[in-house]
């Protein structure tokens, strides 16, 4: 029981020393310092955690039972390693030109942003990780119930406590951050570091093994050649099946594809990790068969599985026991981890967030921050899938041979294999070929593999297993279509992915893929040409403000201000909205997929920018050859666009150039016209009083005072216009102060009235004209008396009145002037502000300036003049802004 | 293609013999695939015992990782004359 009990210890320090070690490279990384957290190294570190507890402790029992085929487990993905230039360069190129969240991601996006793609890739990758975890669980159980008191041991406590540890652990790592394609850190580090602990407790037993048990490398050669094992030998089909299906699991796995894929930050740590990945995985099986056969020397009939434990407890080695312990320990943890987040991340964007986006009805315009519902799915799912795996443990019993659950699931994510290669290399691949592949390839998995994996008498009955459903023999699950005498293993992966294959290629030719996809697959497998290229948005719909709204709401306040201002930036325009062009839709599409994943982020964006427009900028680079030359002409099209558009805004400025000059001929005409009436009679009378000689006294004064008017006329008119262009120009004081209304009435009514000559009487109403105002008194008291000399000229009653009224409005006042006489005919009403207009047969003593002049008074004061209709007579609305405190400019 | 002046002879001589090791870059996995196809060669013959399938597969693991190593460091280390990505 004391052994148990250190046991737990270890772990528990060795978990809180993880802890600390991953809060030390977060809070580095925060400080922009540790470039080494991206080094190859650590990439290369990161990958292993291929090398769960299953290779861990597996491998030694895979070696004890099968010889040298366990390592095929670890060939394939040196294989697939040593083609990275072919494959993996793509992969990543992708996932950073596309910001791939998931494997899942990855085929949908190539299949046009298919959710349903993304959902079925996701389910067979739950159904497919889940055993898996539970094989960690288990792992991780036999081997603390290895130090304890066999008897009072509970494997079931145990598998919960280290559940509930394991989940703990991964919630406050793996969703701090909502950008999936941000690197994490924390749990990078945190499994680099657990990589290097299995490394040496592997190394360490088996340089235990070697040197301290036996005597050397030639004594163990001798013991292996002198063993079972050493006589096994090697089936052909299984050592090919096996290599090919871990090399495909390599690359399909959801956590091996977070590390390779999505946790990449450039082709260089690809290139180092292309060979020191290997090495690892040499150093991981170099010392596997030297322990599986002097464990079967020292310890036979004991379970193979846990041989790196119990020889060194045979002789003592408690030390040695405890890190080989750890090791298996770290390698469970770790592969938990990342494959609950990477499972996480796509049943929360795929599943989770699709359908939480249609329960709210409103698409992408829902309100509040969505980060906080996309973190919680995440949580809930990490939670979900490592519990799923705990129950899939107690349901199984945990009695299974561990290898063969590990298999199993390989075969099961495989089945990614013909999407994931024929979408990144085969422009003709479709939605449906990949869905009815996938689909058929699962279905035989499920049926030859998973299925009858729990036994017979499990899932299946002994019966079905031996003879068929119904009888019907070809479908029995070991021996499909009547082809008898194959390896199970072999029979099932053989059948699943070639079917799986066979079905995507023929389904592809069959069916035509819509315009997104054809783009998506043009853009994905000539990621190298055009990287960088998304399908484009039409740009009619799609306002900053909305999109500035969903962005915030996924991606934060900080960072969508961020992003947007960046954005302005680019387009010239630094502190204001962005345009919604084309590409910034697109960037932001691709900043929203690094958070919910391509289909969901495509989906919003269309909620708000409407249907996804393909150009033909685009559709261009989806040609290959001819595609030069196109873009070329395009180029040049959209440059004769643009000259057309410059002629036509020349030719509006022209037009309006003219309609000036037009404008100035027809006033430079009126002044001359007004200036020559006066001139035309001052010329003629003093011609008449020059030339003349026996006219009359009276008559010489008479035409001298016309001379006089006249040129008091002249004079009049001169200043108006001066008056007028004054204002018009801008150029005038306006010399504010306080004054009571009344007053100025009673200035402009004595200005009027004081020679006596009007017959006009004037009614007013002094208590409502008790009011202040704050305004150039003088210009104001202009524009009334112009109003009431017009009344007192032009009102055709017999007993001219004008009536004038003032009411203060809540934020106005109001003067309204009103006569009694035949009023202006509505005709005319338009033009009375205009200069040099008269109404109606005139007498010709005013300019027609007046009103223009009162016009452009009131505009400089800050209010309005304006036609009153009135049911009897001409009025007049004179109205200022804010009586008590109007702040006239 | 363009004004470029005439790159020297051994210029020449290097970015040919990066595109050979490009090539070879790329051959690689057929021919690691085929090396880890040799021990089921002789599966059924008694001679091939498990200590020379180990010494034999762990060696060749081990040399196709240095080779690998080796070809990459060559590929990737850029040349004057020729600018990456201009391979074709």
């Amino acid at each position: 029981m004391a052994t148990l009990n250190t046991a737990i210890s270890v772990c528990l320090i060795y978990v809180a020393l993880l802890f600390l070690i991953a809060f030390a490279a977060e809070r580095t990384a925060a400080r922009g310092a540790g470039r080494w957290l991206s080094s190859s190294f650590v990439y290369t570190l990161s990958l292993s955690i291929y090398c769960t507890a299953w290779t861990f402790y597996g491998a030694v029992g895979y070696a004890a039972r099968s010889g040298l085929e366990f390592v095929t487990i670890y060939l394939g993905p040196s294989l697939v390693m040593f083609g990275w230039w072919w494959v993996l360069r793509k992969l990543v190129r992708i996932g950073r030109t596309q910001r791939v969240t998931s494997i899942a991601d990855l085929i949908s996006a190539r299949f046009g942003k298919s959710n349903t793609l993304a959902i079925c890739v996701t389910g067979v990758a739950v159904i497919g990780v889940t055993p898996y975890i539970a094989l960690q669980l288990q792992s991780v159980t036999l081997s603390l119930s290895v130090f304890s008191d066999q008897a009072e041991f509970d494997t079931g406590t145990a598998a919960l406590w280290t559940t509930l540890g394991l989940a703990l652990f991964t919630l406050l790592f793996g969703t701090r951050s909502l950008n999936a394609q941000e690197r994490q850190h924390g749990i990078v580090i945190a499994i680099a570091v657990e990589a290097i602990v299995k490394l040496i407790a592997l190394l360490a037993v088996g340089v235990f093994v070697v040197w301290g048990m036996a005597e050397g490398p030639a004594d163990i050669m001798a013991r292996i050649d002198a063993s079972e094992i050493g006589a096994k030998a090697i089936d052909g089909p299984r050592w090919m099946s096996l290599t090919f299906v871990a090399a495909a699991a390599f690359l399909c796995l959801p956590r091996m594809f977070h590390v390779l894929v999505v946790e990449n930050d450039n082709d260089r740590q690809l290139e180092r990790a292309s060979f020191l990945f290997p090495l690892y995985l040499i150093a991981m099986s170099l010392f596997v068969v030297p322990i599986a056969v002097v464990g079967l020397e020292y310890l036979p009939g004991e379970n193979p599985d846990l041989f790196v434990l119990t020889l060194p407890l045979t002789q003592n080695q408690e030390t040695l026991a405890f890190l080989a312990f750890l090791g298996g320990f770290s390698s469970a943890t770790s592969m938990v981890i990342v494959a609950s987040l990477a499972l996480a991340t796509m049943v929360s964007n795929h599943i989770v967030m699709p359908i939480w986006l249609s329960s709210k009805g409103q698409g992408a315009s829902v309100s509040g921050d969505v980060r906080q519902v996309v973190l919680r799915s995440r949580r809930i799912s990490i939670g979900l899938i490592i519990f799923l795996g705990y129950f899939y443990y107690r349901l199984s019993g945990g009695s299974a041979a561990l290898a063969s659950i590990g298999l199993i699931a390989f075969a099961g994510v495989a089945q990614f294999l013909p999407a994931l290669i024929g979408g990144i290399f085969w422009r003709g691949a479709t939605r449906f070929g990949a869905l009815s592949g996938l689909t058929i390839g699962f279905l035989i998995w499920l049926w030859s593999m998973f299925l009858p994996s729990f036994g017979a008498g499990g899932v299946m009955s002994a019966e079905l297993l031996a003879q068929g459903p119904w009888g019907l023999s070809w479908l029995r699950p070991h021996a499909l279509f009547g082809i008898t005498g194959l390896d199970p293993t072999v029979h099932a992966i053989w059948w699943s992915l070639s079917l799986n294959f066979f079905t995507f290629v023929a389904v592809s030719m069959l069916t035509f893929p819509d315009p997104l996809e054809r783009l998506q697959g043009a853009q994905i497998v000539n990621v190298f040409e055009h990287s960088g290229k998304g399908q484009g948005w039409t740009l009619a719909a799609a306002e900053a403000e909305d999109l500035m709204i969903m962005a915030q709401r996924i991606l934060g306040p900080d960072d969508a201000k961020a992003l947007f201002a960046s954005e302005a930036l680019r387009q010239r325009a630094p502190g204001q909205m962005p345009e919604p062009t084309s590409e910034f839709l697109q960037t932001l599409e691709r900043e929203l997929a690094a958070s919910v994943g391509a289909a969901t982020a495509h989906a919003m964006v269309a909620q708000i920018a409407g249907g996804p427009g393909i150009t033909v900028k685009e559709l261009i680079a989806v040609a290959d050859e001819s595609a030069q030359i196109l873009e070329y002409s395009n180029q040049l099209e959209a440059k004769s666009a643009e000259l057309t558009r410059t002629a036509a805004q020349l030719k509006d400025a022209n037009t309006k150039l003219t309609q000036l000059s037009v404008q100035k001929d027809a006033f430079l005409s009126q002044i001359s016209h007004e200036l020559r009436t006066p001139m035309t009679s001052i010329r003629a009378f003093s011609e008449i009083l020059r030339d003349t000689h026996s006219l009359e006294p009276e008559e010489q004064t008479r035409f001298a005072s016309i001379i006089h008017s006249e040129t008091i006329r002249l004079t009049r008119l001169l200043d108006d216009l001066l008056d007028l262009s004054v204002l018009e120009n801008g150029q005038v004081t306006l010399h504010l102060q306080e004054g009571k209304l009344s007053d100025i009435l009673d200035r402009a009514e004595q200005a009027v009235l004081a020679n006596g000559s009007s017959a006009l009487q004037i009614m007013r109403a002094p208590e409502h004209e008790q009011l202040h105002v704050y305004t150039d008194i003088d210009r104001l008291t202009q524009v009334f008396i112009n109003i009431i000399s017009n009344a007192s000229k032009y009102c055709s009653a017999k007993q001219p009145e004008l009536t004038i009224s003032v009411s203060a409005q809540d934020t106005a006042l109001h003067i309204d002037f009103v006569d009694n006489g035949a009023g202006i005919p509505a005709s005319e009403r338009s033009v009375i502000f205009e200069k040099f207009s008269r109404v109606g047969e005139s007498d010709g003593s005013g300019a027609g300036l007046g009103l223009a002049i009162c016009q452009e008074i009131m505009q400089r004061l800050g209010g309005t003049i304006s036609y009153l209709d009135v049911p009897r007579g001409t009025g007049f609305r004179v109205k200022l802004n804010s009586p008590a405190k109007t702040t006239l400019q | 293609m363009t004004d470029r002046p005439a790159p020297s002879a051994t210029l020449e001589k290097r970015s040919y013999r990066k595109r050979r090791l490009l090539d070879g870059l790329k051959i690689l996995p057929i021919f690691a695939t085929f090396l880890f196809l040799v021990p089921i060669l002789g599966s059924q013959g008694a001679e091939h015992r498990l200590p020379s399938l180990l010494a034999y597969l762990f060696s060749v693991w081990f040399g196709l990782c240095m080779l690998c190593g080796v070809l990459a460091a060559w590929v990737s280390e850029p040349t004057p004359s020729q600018p990456p990505g201009t391979e074709h």
